[in-house]
């Protein structure tokens, strides 16, 4: 009985297939089970086109408008010739320093190109509120130099609208885990324990509704990521009436650059969220991942943030909060004095009553 | 097993007569019955073994054969200890090391105060850390030397009122007191780490769960396929004496045996 050894996997149970010359079939040592060889192949063969084409093309042709020719002539725009920031904002407002890098003088020009964008979120916290959030954000932290929070020039706090492009789009997935099972138990004199593998194996589909990446490359992304969400339910068409009294920052990152973030974290999501369906293992090592991205929709939108940037010691600190949520974020300097102090403060009371304890 | 052992006693006997001089005061301490010791080396431990039984009023006892008339080591060593007499005053305390050289066997018990001069963890610290490493070099004269210094050592603290245990070893000390160091750093260094992070608040996300559609996650296939189990076995460890004190069997006795 002649058999030939293939490198083909179950689809079942992973278990290796041989082609039986008996049965004219590819069968499972494991699980018995037998497939045609054409079945098999074009399975392989699937799932290599699936692999390859992972990365989708969304679609950014829909995204953002024209503006017309009187909007254009109500529009401004500052450059910072420190850090090439471009801002816009409408004739009744005027910048006056830079929000990204705090410098002073921005330049005025004229405004051009540019894409009109489709949505906008408009400012829910005042200034006031900004103000208020960040003494309060300082406050409680243990570390903060003291004099950080007494220089600090919490006055110059900006709104600024941040050009923000949205994904829609959604995911298959196909995953197979290695899981095992560990019972223990007491036998005589011996400590028994039992694994049970198990092939676990999960498909499906997922829809991800406007993900979103910042579209300036002068805001950090990780200042953007860490003030969301933002409340999709006060989303509005894009209009005039928003932007008076706000600077607005013009896109510079397209939203192919953009989307290999969101990619990221919708494939992210997609094997967690997928994972999470499974129970009642102790282990579970994933064996094969594939998640195929189906492009949506992306559109380009205004999101508000408040803005703090100021500097100290040689380094430059930014702030951001949500300006519908309220919710703030920045890194802070630590005080490595303060650091040590709290080291020892904490650890040598400790030592003394520990080592009472001991030596008794 | 009295059949088992009366040839042995037999052989004891004979032992004891071969054995070297009895020394100054009250009988025998060292019976070197397998010949592991010069004339000498045997007077010298002699000497000083009926020293420590006169100052602490408690035998310090080495008993060699040859060999041991089947039975194990322990059960021999007990009977050596009651046929031959051993043991100090009316309450027969005293500590007895016991070889039998044809299969390298040990034993080490102790009876009446013994069992409170030497706890569990005393005589497991005499044994694997001291006598037993010089036994399997066969530096026997050394090993009984060691011996008989502990015994001396464990005499002296049990009389101080704190027989040495589990809590009065220096190697567990210098563990609790490294310990009442290292973990008020580990804490302080943790606390400070958490609030080195508080300062940190930017970060770049890594997932988009929250704008997952809502109830657009459709799982199309579920499959968990038994693919086959491994057992393993591990034999548990004979409970070890961590608590302290002696265990003390139903004849009087305390104490263990093995290989060398």
């Amino acid at each position: 009985m002649a058999e030939q050894v293939t490198n083909y996997q179950c689809p079942a149970c992973t278990g290796p297939l041989h082609f039986s010359a008996k049965t004219g079939k590819l069968q499972c040592d494991y699980c018995g089970r037998s497939y045609d060889v054409a079945v098999i192949e074009q399975l392989y063969a699937d799932r290599e086109k699936a692999a390859a084409g992972t990365e989708p093309q969304w679609d950014a042709s829909a995204a953002g408008g024209q503006w017309t020719e009187e909007e254009k002539a109500h529009m401004r725009t500052y450059t910072c010739p420190s850090c090439g920031a471009e801002l816009i904002c409408d004739d009744t407002t005027a910048a006056t320093s830079c929000p990204y890098c705090g410098n002073p003088t921005v330049i005025p020009g004229r405004f051009s190109g540019a894409l009109k964008p489709d949505y906008v979120i408009p400012f829910r916290m005042d200034k006031a509120a900004a103000t208020e959030a960040l003494k309060k954000y300082y406050r409680g932290k243990k570390l903060l130099p003291k004099e950080f929070a007494l220089q600090n020039h919490i006055e110059e706090i900006k709104g600024i609208y941040v050009p923000f492009w949205l994904f829609d789009g959604s995911a298959s997935a196909d995953l197979s885990f290695l899981g095992t099972r560990v019972e223990m138990f007491r036998q005589g004199r011996d400590q028994v324990t039992v694994t049970r593998y198990f092939r676990v194996a999960r498909s499906g589909d997922i829809s991800f509704r406007r993900v979103p990446a910042d579209a300036s490359s002068k805001m950090p992304d990780a200042h953007m990521d860490s003030i969301e969400p933002f409340r999709y339910a006060d989303i509005k068409p894009f209009s005039f009436g928003y932007l008076p009294g706000f600077l607005a920052d013009k896109y510079d990152v397209d939203a192919k650059t953009s989307s290999r973030r969101v990619n990221e974290r919708i494939r992210a999501s997609t094997v967690e969220a997928f994972t999470a369906t499974v129970a009642g293992y102790a282990t579970l090592t994933p064996q094969y991942t594939n998640i195929r991205l189906k492009q949506g929709e992306v559109k380009y939108a205004l999101l508000p943030v408040w803005l703090l940037s100021t500097k100290w010691k040689g380094k430059n600190f930014l702030f951001a909060m949500n300006g519908q949520t309220g919710k703030l974020i920045g890194d802070l300097p630590v005080s490595w004095k303060k650091f040590w102090a709290y080291f020892f403060g904490i650890s040598l009371p400790l030592i003394a009553i520990f080592l009472t304890i001991a030596l008794h | 097993m009295k059949r088992k052992i009366l040839p042995f006693l037999l052989f004891l006997a004979f032992a004891v007569l071969l054995a070297c001089p009895v020394s100054a005061a009250g009988g025998n301490r060292v019976t070197d019955g397998a010949g592991l010791l010069t004339q000498a080396q045997c007077d010298e431990l002699n000497r000083r073994a009926a020293e420590i039984s006169q100052k602490y009023r408690c035998d310090v006892d080495i008993v060699t054969v040859n060999e041991m008339d089947g039975g194990d080591a322990y059960e021999a060593a007990e009977s050596a200890y009651r046929e031959n007499g051993l043991g100090y005053g009316s309450e027969k305390s005293g500590l007895l090391l016991f070889l039998s050289m044809e299969d390298r066997d040990y034993a080490l018990v102790a009876y009446g105060y013994g069992n409170t001069a030497f706890t569990d963890h005393g005589k497991d610290v005499m044994l694997d850390d001291n006598v037993l490493p010089l036994l399997r070099k066969d530096r026997y004269y050394e090993a009984f030397s060691r011996y008989l210094d502990l015994s001396g050592e464990y005499l002296e603290t049990a009389r101080a009122g704190k027989p040495f245990d589990v809590g009065s070893d220096p190697k567990r000390k210098t563990g609790a007191v490294a310990a009442a160091v290292l973990v008020p750093f580990g804490i302080a260094l943790a606390v400070c780490l958490i609030l080195k992070r508080q300062m940190k608040t930017a970060v770049l996300q890594r997932t988009a769960d929250r704008y997952i559609d809502r109830d657009s996650m459709h799982v199309t296939r579920a499959q968990d396929v038994f693919l086959y189990q491994t057992v393993t076995r591990i034999r548990i460890p004979e409970e070890s004496s961590r608590g302290g004190g002696t265990t003390i069997n139903r004849g009087g006795f305390s104490g263990r045996s093995g290989k060398f």
